[in-house]
């Protein structure tokens, strides 16, 4: 069991790895030959990294479109965030103090997660439009991520685990020294669902996570009467009846 | 200002109305299609091609080698349903494909 949790595991990471970087140098690489910024956008590089920022950090133009999806997938979203950082205490030793300062926090942060799955899944259920464009993998990220949170939370509020043997074993993921998993259906489960959600990462809608900094309807500045925008392969087009 | 012609104008209500989904509410809708001869002059076959979905496919994979935008579109978007509220659009609503820069 420890054998092949641990191999889904590395297989996971490199695919993983190697699929991500595979689509953020495809993105790198393709040009944006239209200058397409959401208007209002900045008219300066900074005010740029200033929108991004309140993207990334607020989701601000899902505030703008829609209250609920925003609340919901905020919740979601930061809750995983501190929950991310939490888990980092089984990766290092000794364990750096501000991840020790998170492990209270981590609980509700756990809440928080479910709490915003469970929104927006009643939201794709109960909504008739946002139903209408709901694909089965939409429903499948939901329940996968769902599933994470259930079997994670359950470990931490009610059927404690062997967290010495869960740290031994993580350790030995990272030192390239694997140890046994402690025997836990629970855990076991948390862990392959963990592997699952990797696995799919870089085929899926998950790619929003890297593709939000490539959007150029983001993350370009809006000054196309003080700079000329020719890039790539349309670089030649109308420069001379332009 | 002789024969002031008469419009009916829509009510407007503070509140927006979405109205349900209904299929074929769109189905009326067709593209305003330009005679063959046109057509050929700017590079397209001017009728059907009987392989139109294979055809359309390697456009696709084409345009997203080109644009970079169309790319992280369509790998990132969420389906989060947003733009089916965005008032600017409303295009799903009205049955139209989404405007992916709505989240992007």
């Amino acid at each position: 069991m420890s054998t092949l949790i641990s191999t889904l595991i590395y297989l996971a990471a490199l695919i993983f790895v190697l699929g991500v970087s595979r689509k953020v140098w495809h993105y790198a690489r393709v040009p944006a030959p239209l200058k397409i910024p959401t208007t209002p956008a900045p008219t300066t590089r900074g005010g740029v990294v200033l929108r991004m920022l309140r993207e990334i950090i607020f989701f601000e133009s899902l505030f703008k479109a829609n209250k609920w999806t925003w609340l919901f997938g905020w919740l979601f979203h930061a809750g995983m965030l501190l929950v991310l950082l939490a888990h980092l205490r089984y990766f290092t030793e000794p364990v750096w103090w501000w991840v020790a300062m998170l492990a209270p926090l981590s609980k509700y942060a756990g809440i928080a997660m479910g709490v915003g799955l469970l929104g927006l899944l009643a939201r794709r259920l109960l909504v008739d439009r946002v139903r209408y464009i709901s694909a089965p993998s939409d429903f499948l990220m939901l329940v996968l991520l769902l599933s994470i949170v259930a079997t994670g939370l359950s470990m931490r509020l009610f059927i404690h685990t062997d967290i010495i043997g869960v740290k031994q074993f993580a350790l030995g993921l990272v030192r390239f020294e694997w140890q046994a998993l402690p025997s836990d259906v629970l855990l076991f489960l948390h862990l392959f669902l963990i592997a699952l959600l990797i696995l799919v990462f870089p085929f899926s809608k998950l790619l929003h996570a890297p593709g939000l900094l490539f959007s150029p309807s983001r993350n370009q500045v809006d000054n196309p009467r003080e700079h000329r925008h020719s890039v790539g392969w349309a670089a030649h087009r109308g420069r001379d009846n332009g | 200002m002789a024969d002031k012609k008469k419009f009916e104008v829509p009510v407007a209500h503070d509140l927006l109305e979405t109205p349900d989904v209904a299929e074929g509410v769109m189905a009326h809708s067709q593209p305003y299609i330009a005679k063959p001869e046109i057509q050929q002059t700017v590079g397209f076959p001017g009728e059907l091609v009987d392989n139109w979905q294979e055809v359309a496919v390697a456009k696709l994979g084409e345009l997203t080698g080109k644009y970079r935008g169309l790319q992280v579109y369509l790998d990132s978007c969420v389906k989060c349903g947003a733009c089916t509220d965005s008032r600017a659009t409303g295009s799903v609503a009205q049955g139209l494909p989404p405007p992916l820069h709505v989240c992007g």
